[in-house]
């Protein structure tokens, strides 16, 4: 082991030994490798890859072990040592397992599938690998817009795995071990059986240069679990002995999201919202702080201070807290909540808020129902509660944004300047940190059909900010464009961009998410030896054109989208799901029960 | 205060000083151990550890103080709850700074050849030579090495200081492969600890809290 620690960084990453692992030694018919395309310290941290990770391990005669990216060292020592990537567990090769599942949490991952299948030796298209590798599976948000990867993947999962997976594991554990089902059977099989199941290879589509003109004849439905106190829910994770991103249990109060902003896409293919009873949280949230130990408990869902029995969790949570040396957690805290912010912290470290719009009117077009008075109410509480830190999240390239609301931004920040020396009471200088991220128009949000936003548009409005927040003392951070370019790309593509991606890995990109790595170079070749005109993927498309992803059903219905988005360039906001229901489409199957506002339903 | 004894080795051995510390607090949460916890901004678990080892050193004799109320805690319990690679294997009710008397490690070296080569280790004025922040450092160890002696061609055994003023084994290992041209790989084991002559579990003993 020693010669790996003078040429490998931090090679626990490799070979895990975590606290909580499941029984790998069980009898075993059926093994899966649960891959994230990332770093170890990123993919551990993943909520949906702990649940199906206990779940296939909760199945008789199935085993399931884990396997990440390897950094360009341990890649190094593997070929040294003549060996193919392993899962963690056992070290046993990836190519020797029925099942090699990628979790494809965000498209920047897209490089790192290709350089794992290609250091486990295993051929990177449906078709080299014929009968004979593992079947290669996709699942997680991505898979929304699968078709960038339709021709590695012999299939893609949509939607939410706790119910369906385990039944598509279960049965072919059946078919494998009474006939040794071949993968073409099988992935038969499955398109027939699993309405949420895509097999690519089985559905053709066709494309005039970057424009779609038939998608797949399959309707792919994005699968939702109907009720989150009786899914599967693993009342323990893992504990790894080196930190990772997020290094501390995380309790799932709800899924899906009420607030309808438009630009989110995570508020759409997440929908309805379904919560946990505070009971069944409370309940989550002690097992998993007895099991692992941590000293650390995150209170996770897209929106916590939304969740209805939030009061009545933190009535319970807070003393349990104090007495067990426990610190809470409670993320994605909207600007508005009384509660949250009082939750947010008893230390007075700092506050987090994303306005994502400097002028209302701009609020108004995406949907994010918070006033400025909002802000201010919950700000001057603060600073007199002795606050001295706040960040302020932006997005950039907004459809309908101009200049002013750019100075919005600049403006919003200087009045909390000068709010904090009115109301502190606190000794410090008021840090402020204003961050901007690059808004992309994502598949199945209302925004799907505009623009990405020109390079040089950007800049001006990146370096307007810059400089006067540099004069104004204020902290500013911003993306840099091409890499949201990319992911608008990855995002919006459809089958014709598949093979330049291949090929910007085979020029050298990997680990895309990591500024250090990042370089566009690789892509801009790619797409140019492949004539891929990225313009027209990332550019304003009609409503009524088709697009890559029209044949997945995630429930919304696309007129939805084009009234919202009618909605939004008329700067008419929407209600949040528990205030009424917007008919998004989702109410008639019956999973709307926790939005207050369909309770007809 | 309970002294615990444990060993680190397997995966476990691949885990830093820093993120052992933490995996250490965890278990012990876990076992529900009742440690008390620091007052302060940041409370944290009052743990003392014997002086870190070199990431991929495996140890057979790792100490572990825990400011608590209780005076033993069952060994069974806390391996349960153990990592792999986390063994517990003795406590005592006991008060010692560990980090600062425990002051010297026996470790076992295995390495192609490195049993021919180990004596003169032994000679004065030794001086070893490193990479550190990539510049070459040539060193007087002399004084950190207090035993050497062979044990077969491809192993030895030997006592370096720990602590402030420590050799570390890893690079006493690859002074002597690089030297002498040994290739292959290599492995060493910490099987004891020290303080001064006295071994460690002797000391500890010693310093006994009588209830």
């Amino acid at each position: 082991m020693t010669k790996l620690t003078d040429t490998v960084q931090k090679p626990y990453r490799y070979f895990g030994g975590e606290y909580n692992v499941p029984d790998m030694d069980k009898p075993c018919d059926v093994r899966f490798c649960m891959c994230v395309a990332d770093s170890y310290e990123v993919g551990m941290s993943n909520l949906g890859v702990r649940i199906l990770y206990y779940l296939f391990n909760s199945i008789d005669k199935v085993v399931c072990e884990r396997c990440y990216a390897p950094f360009e060292d341990y890649a190094a020592y593997l070929q040294s040592q003549g060996k193919s990537l392993c899962s963690l567990e056992t070290q046993r090769p990836l190519r020797e397992f029925d099942f090699v599942g990628f979790s494809m949490q965000y498209e920047m991952c897209y490089s790192n599938v290709f350089y794992m299948l290609e250091l486990a030796g295993i051929p990177v298209t449906c078709e080299q690998r014929g009968e004979d590798y593992p079947f290669i599976v996709g699942g997680g948000p991505c898979t929304v817009n699968p078709e960038p990867m339709y021709k590695y993947f012999d299939f893609f999962f949509v939607g939410e795995g706790e119910t369906p997976w385990k039944e598509i594991i279960e049965d072919y554990k059946i078919q494998k071990i009474e006939y040794g089902v071949k993968k073409s059977e099988f992935l038969q099989y499955v398109d027939e059986h699993y309405d949420c199941i895509y097999v690519p290879s089985l559905h053709p589509a066709s494309y005039l240069s970057d424009k779609a003109v038939a998608v797949p004849d399959r309707r792919v439905w994005r699968n939702i679990e109907s009720d989150m106190n009786q899914t599967f829910t693993p009342k323990t994770q893992l504990v790894p002995s080196m930190e990772i991103v997020h290094d501390r249990a995380v309790a799932e109060l709800f899924r899906g999201c009420a607030n309808g902003c438009r630009f989110c896409q995570a508020g759409f293919i997440y929908r309805p919202v379904r919560e946990r009873t505070p009971d069944n949280a409370f309940e989550l949230c002690k097992a998993l702080l007895e099991s692992t130990g941590y000293d650390e408990l995150s209170l996770n869902s897209l929106s916590t201070s939304d969740y209805s029995g939030l009061e009545d969790l933190l009535q319970r949570l807070y003393p349990y807290a104090e007495k067990n040396h426990i610190q809470l957690n409670l993320p994605s805290l909207r600007l508005d909540s009384f509660k949250g912010r009082m939750a947010q912290s008893n230390r007075k470290s700092s506050l987090t808020f994303a306005p994502e719009a400097g002028t209302q009117r701009l609020r108004n077009v995406i949907n994010k129902n918070i006033t400025e008075d909002n802000i201010f109410r919950t700000l001057t509480e603060a600073f007199q509660e002795g606050y001295s830190s706040v960040k302020l999240y932006f997005m950039l390239g907004l459809p309908t944004e101009t200049m002013q609301d750019v100075e919005g931004i600049y403006s919003l920040a200087c009045r909390i300047k000068s709010l904090y020396k009115k109301t502190r009471t606190s000794a410090k200088p008021l840090r402020l940190y204003v961050s901007t991220s690059t808004f992309i128009p994502k598949p199945f949000t209302p925004f799907q059909w505009c623009a990405f936003t020109e390079k040089e548009t950007l800049e001006a409005k990146q370096k307007y900010l810059a400089d006067n927040c540099k004069k104004a003392g204020i902290e500013f951070s911003y993306n840099d464009y091409n890499s949201s370019l990319l992911e608008a790309v990855l995002a919006r593509g459809g089958r014709s961009i598949a093979d330049a991606l291949y090929l910007a890995y085979k020029d050298g990109a990997r680990f895309d998410a990591w500024d250090e790595y990042f370089d566009f170079e690789h892509y801009r070749n790619a797409f140019e030896q492949c004539g891929i005109d990225i313009r027209q993927i990332v550019g304003a498309k009609e409503t009524n054109e088709t697009l890559p992803w029209d044949f997945v059903d995630i429930g919304v219905t696309k007129q939805y989208f084009q009234k919202e988005y009618a909605n939004a360039l008329n700067e008419i906001t929407t209600p949040s799901c528990n205030k009424r229901c917007n008919g998004c489409g989702l109410a008639k199957y019956g999973y709307c029960k926790d939005t207050h506002g369909n309770a007809k339903y | 205060m309970i002294i615990f004894k444990f060993t680190k080795t397997s995966t476990a051995a691949l885990v830093s000083h820093v993120d052992n510390l933490r995996a250490v607090t965890y278990l012990l949460r876990r076992a529900g151990v009742n440690a008390l916890y620091s007052m302060g901004f940041n409370p944290h678990m009052e743990l003392g550890f014997s002086a870190p080892i070199a990431l991929g050193v495996e140890s057979l004799a790792e100490y572990v103080s825990v400011k608590t109320d209780e005076q033993s805690f069952p060994l069974e319990q806390l391996n349960l709850c153990s990592p792999v690679g986390l063994t517990f294997v003795a406590q005592w009710n006991a008060s010692v700074n560990l980090a600062a008397v425990l002051d010297r490690a026996q470790y076992r070296l295995q390495a192609k050849k490195i049993g021919n080569v180990i004596n003169e280790i032994l000679t004065p004025n030794y001086c070893i030579s490193y990479l550190e922040r990539d510049k070459e450092v040539v060193k007087d160890v002399s004084n950190r090495i207090f035993s050497a002696e062979r044990v077969d061609d491809d192993s030895a055994l030997v006592t370096l200081a720990i602590g402030n003023d420590n050799l570390r084994p890893d690079r006493l290992v690859l002074h002597l492969m690089n030297k002498h041209g040994l290739d292959g790989d290599y492995r060493i084991t910490k099987l004891a600890a020290f303080a001064g002559d006295v071994p460690a579990d002797e000391y500890i003993a010693s310093h006994n809290i009588l209830s």
